[in-house]
This record gives C-alpha cells, sequence and structure tokens, in this order.
C-alpha cells in the first residue's frame, strides 16, 4: 500500500451540474482528541470506483478519485525491486501497470461482490485514499445495483466490517439522480430537479439499469436491471472477432480498448478501419458492422424497459418526464446513444422526448449522489458495522 | 378496535370467497407499500380470475357483494396499518432504550403512493432514505 499516491483534485464538473469544490489533505482531529469523521460517497463498480469523502456538514469534497475496481497480488518469486517498495498488493492503476507481475482479481462481477477477499483489500485501499492517516472514523453510503438482493447486500457489508464504522447502502440510480441534481437550482423556475421527474438510464460494465425517479424513493417496480451492459458488448465484438479474424490473437482487454475508441449505435458507419498489431504486426480491421451490431444489441435490450416505465408513469407527470431522459454510466459514451434512443420514441409517437447525456462527469454522479447521502443521513439511518 | 367488521362475518366463506379475501388482502397491502403497478397486476389477474370462480354467472348483485369484499378488506388493511403506525414508534422508542445504535435503522411507514412527489427541497434527502429503508424492511430491493 505504499503505492498510495495523493492524486490532484479532478478538474471542475461539467457546467450541466456543477459540483462543490475539492478540497485538498486529509481529516483532521477533533479538539477533544476524538477522532474526526469523515464521510465517503462509494460508487463501487464492477469495472471501475469513484471515491469521493469530505467532512460532514460541509460541501467540500476533500478526495475524488477514480480507481480501477483491481486488486493484483504479487506473483511468488518475483525480485526485490521490481515492484515500488516490495509491496505484495497493489490497487487499481498500479495493479494494471505491473499486469505481468500480479495475479489480477477483479472484486466484482455484473455490480455484484464477486470475490470476498480482494473486495476487503479493495475497501482498505479506499479507507486509505479517503483518509491517508487511517485515524478517521469513517461513514460510507455506498451504491448497490438496482435489482441488489440481500445476499450482495451482506457481501458489501463484509467486505466493509472493521474497514468503515457505518454504512448505508443505496441504489444506484436514486444516487445518480442525487448526483446529477444541480442543487443551486432547485428552487429556480423551469428547473426540472431529476429527483422529482426524471429517467436514469445507467449503462455500467455489468447491468444497465433503467430507473424511474419522481420525487419518492424509486420502488421494485420503478427500476428494471438488465444483465446486458459493456461486458455483453466486448464479448459480442470478441466473438464476432475472432470469427471474421480467426488467430487474431486480440485479449479481451484490447477489444474493449477498441470498443471505447469507436463505439456507435444506429446505421452502420462503414468504413469504420481500426489498426491493431497481431503477433508483432500492424493490420487494419474492418469494424464497423462488428461494433455497430454489438452495441445496437444494447438498444434492443434497453429500449423496451424505457418505455415499460414511461408507461407507467402517471399522466400528469409523463410529459415533463419525456423532457428528463438522461443517460449515465460508461456506456452513455456510446456514440450516438441518446440520438438513437430519442428518435425510436419518437417514431413510436412519444411526446417531444427528450434524451441527454449526463456528461464527462458519468463517472461522479453516484458517488457524488453517495456523498450527498451521508451528509443528509440521519443518525439512525446508519447501519453500524461490527468490528 | 373492531379490526372485523360486522358484515364480514355475514358474507359466504366458500373456498373461492376466501380466497378473494386474501388476494384482496395482498392487493391492499401492496397498494399501502407503493407498489401500485404490482397491486394492478394481481387485480386484473389473480383477482378477475377468483372473481369469475366466485360468481360464476356474474350479474349486479354478484358484483356489488363483490365490491363490498373489497371495501371490508380495504378497511381491515386501513385499520392494521393505523394499529402499526401507532405501535411502530412505540416499540422503536423501547427499542432504542435497549439496543442503543447497533445495526438499527430508521423506522417509518412505507410510502403510500406512487405519484410524482413535490418539489426536491420540499423533501429532504433523509426523508428519501427514510422510504427505502421502508421498503428494504418490505422486502423491496
Ligand atoms: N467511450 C466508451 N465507449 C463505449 N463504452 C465505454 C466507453 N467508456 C467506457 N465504456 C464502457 O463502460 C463500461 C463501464 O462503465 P461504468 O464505469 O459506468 O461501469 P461500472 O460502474 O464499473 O460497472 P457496473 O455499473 O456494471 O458495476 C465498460 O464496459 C466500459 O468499457
Amino acid at each position: 500500500m505504499s503505492l498510495l499516491t495523493i492524486e490532484r483534485p479532478p478538474a471542475p464538473t461539467s457546467a450541466s451540474s456543477p459540483s462543490p469544490a475539492v478540497t485538498q489533505g486529509s481529516a483532521p482531529r477533533t479538539p477533544s482528541g476524538k477522532p474526526t469523521r469523515l464521510l465517503i460517497g462509494l460508487d463501487l463498480g464492477t469495472n471501475k470506483s469513484c471515491i469521493l469523502a469530505g467532512p460532514p456538514e460541509s460541501t467540500d469534497i476533500a478526495v475524488s478519485k477514480v480507481v480501477p475496481s483491481v486488486v493484483g497480488y504479487v506473483k511468488d518469486g518475483i525480485v526485490d525491486g521490481i515492484i515500488t517498495g516490495n509491496v505484495r498488493i497493489l490497487y487499481g492503476e498500479d495493479a494494471l501497470r505491473q499486469r505481468l507481475h500480479v495475479e489480477l482479481m477483479a472484486p466484482l462481477a455484473e455490480g455484484v461482490i464477486a470475490r470476498p477477499e480482494a473486495a476487503r483489500d479493495f475497501m482498505q485501499h479506499v479507507r486509505l485514499l479517503a483518509d491517508p492517516s487511517g485515524k478517521a472514523e469513517i461513514r460510507a453510503v455506498v451504491g448497490v445495483p438496482a435489482n441488489a438482493g440481500e445476499q450482495a447486500r451482506e457481501g458489501i457489508r463484509r467486505s466493509a466490517q472493521g474497514i468503515f464504522s457505518r454504512i448505508l447502502l443505496i441504489p444506484e440510480p436514486f444516487l445518480a439522480a442525487l448526483g446529477f441534481r444541480d442543487d443551486s437550482r432547485v428552487k429556480q423556475p423551469g428547473y426540472v430537479d431529476p429527483v422529482v421527474n426524471s429517467l436514469f438510464i445507467d449503462i455500467g460494465a455489468g447491468t444497465s439499469d433503467v430507473c424511474l425517479v419522481q420525487g419518492y424513493f424509486p420502488t421494485r417496480e420503478d427500476q428494471i436491471s438488465i444483465p446486458f451492459a459493456g461486458d455483453a458488448i466486448d464479448e459480442i465484438i470478441h466473438e464476432e472477432l475472432n470469427r471474421t479474424y480467426p488467430n487474431n490473437g486480440l485479449s479481451r482487454l484490447s477489444v474493449r480498448e477498441i470498443k471505447e475508441a469507436h463505439a456507435y449505435v444506429g446505421p452502420s458507419r462503414k468504413p469504420l478501419d481500426v489498426k491493431v498489431v497481431i503477433g508483432g504486426k500492424g493490420r487494419t480491421l474492418e469494424l464497423a458492422d462488428a461494433i455497430g451490431s454489438a452495441c445496437n444489441a444494447l438498444i434492443e435490450r434497453i429500449y423496451p424497459a424505457l418505455t415499460t416505465l414511461i408507461e407507467s408513469a402517471s399522466s400528469d407527470s409523463v410529459v415533463t418526464l419525456l423532457q428528463n431522459i438522461i443517460v449515465t454510466g460508461g456506456g452513455s459514451q456510446i456514440r450516438g446513444i441518446d440520438t438513437v434512443l430519442q428518435k425510436k420514441l419518437a417514431d413510436d409517437g412519444y411526446e417531444s422526448p427528450k434524451v441527454r447525456l449526463a456528461g464527462q462527469d458519468f463517472q461522479r454522479y453516484v458517488a457524488l449522489g453517495a456523498l450527498k447521502a451521508a451528509r443528509a443521513a440521519r443518525e439512525n439511518q446508519w447501519q453500524v458495522l461490527l468490528d | 378496535m373492531p379490526l372485523i367488521p360486522l358484515a364480514y362475518t355475514l358474507l359466504p366463506l366458500e373456498a373461492p370467497w376466501t380466497e378473494a379475501r386474501r388476494i384482496c388482502r395482498r392487493v391492499w397491502l401492496l397498494r399501502s407499500k407503493g407498489l401500485i403497478a404490482e397491486a394492478q397486476r394481481i387485480e386484473d389477474t389473480e383477482l378477475a380470475a377468483v372473481q369469475v370462480r366466485a360468481v360464476p354467472g356474474g350479474g349486479l348483485e354478484a358484483d356489488a357483494r363483490f365490491k363490498a369484499l373489497m371495501t371490508e378488506e380495504r378497511e381491515r388493511m386501513d385499520a392494521a396499518v393505523a394499529f402499526a403506525e401507532v405501535l411502530a414508534p412505540m416499540l422503536s422508542e423501547r427499542l432504542r432504550v435497549f439496543a442503543p445504535e447497533r445495526g438499527r435503522t430508521g423506522m417509518s411507514p412505507a410510502p403510500e403512493r406512487k405519484e410524482p412527489g413535490p418539489g426536491g427541497e420540499a423533501r429532504g434527502i433523509a426523508d428519501y432514505i427514510d422510504e427505502m429503508l421502508a421498503q428494504d424492511r418490505a422486502g423491496s430491493p
């Protein structure tokens, strides 16, 4: 863990939802000597996790980090000096950089904890990122997938036991709406508060979650979680590549990188020539169809969920709701996803639909909502974690 | 509190009617938790089916009897919810004395309706969390 670095805070957030200022440094102790309380908003993602931390009763954000959700256990026999500080466990980018020398473990799969040991180590890392002093009393609000059952929740609690003192688990789509809300504009006339009337489409790695947020806490009926998202797209592209270019030797990680650079939905964007290195030699592959059909498969999965939720909204709210459909998560970066969904809705006769992208800050909204929730939670709403 | 109105005892108790009562109670319970869509689904499917079995020929009188049954079950459910609303804070208060903080979460009734709520500032984030915890207790995600 000596590889821990205090990164500079990210650039100011997008204009659509200004976030509170980010300040640097760990929490000091109170004059009485009691440990300072630090609040964490945590988006524990399959692919990436976002950690925001700050003191209670303030809007400051002391720590803001996005970390790949991966733990690397250094392989036996690695000679001294190869790994800085000779540590045994690396996290995030450090683990990925040293992938030849470590056994990489993803603590989560499809949004839930799949490897409890790695998850505990990852939580320790989260704690250290938030509180390098290791002395603060930590309370964390953690986002959970819309459909997370008791087992999935228990998995998170267990991995946080003895690391955080209290925890509160809140479904991610609601946190995304809360994070996306521009608190400074809530009272302005004409501002449609996303917490009061919106439809969130959160496309992650393992799941795509569609959620109706209408001024009350979304019920089970308001949330649809589809086990088809970025990872499934990678798989389809990979299979198609193996079919059309056998023995291409591309890893799943390379396929993901290709997808992230070229993903699109809608009509074919041929020609889409992608340069790759196979067996040390440069090659150009035509990938318009492979990428287009895999990404369009996502639209086919999401769209029915979207219309189901629109139709379940009351007639009084639906017109405004149609103006407030927001796509977030890594999948929101797929080119054309907003326009394709909007056009499909318009073609199906929905009244002036408007689908927007959450914007560049999409990776932080869940964690930002979680930190806001942590600051607002009443004392009796926290769950105490036994040591 | 007269939880079982007199009329209840006067209605027929043969199998489809008993089942109808049970389904009615489920429907009202779901509605009281704000799970309107699920309640509606059960009403349109299970309840409609048992209604056909209970009153095979249909007709005005049968419809009226069925409506009366629905109303009675709703009243029973309302009474139970009201009872719980009085009891829950009392119990919560007592439990607070005996089990301070550990693993305890907020106590508040489940959301009652699925209509768009008021403006964001009118309801604090903690109120949403209360709703979520109420749903968790009721077995929703
Ligand atoms: N530019 C891009 N184009 C297409 N897909 C992208 C792009 N950038 C990221 N993604 C994909 O988004 C997914 C990750 O999204 P995100 O970080 O929201 O998920 P997560 O929170 O880690 O996962 P989950 O929410 O399922 O737990 C990955 O599949 C990633 O490849």
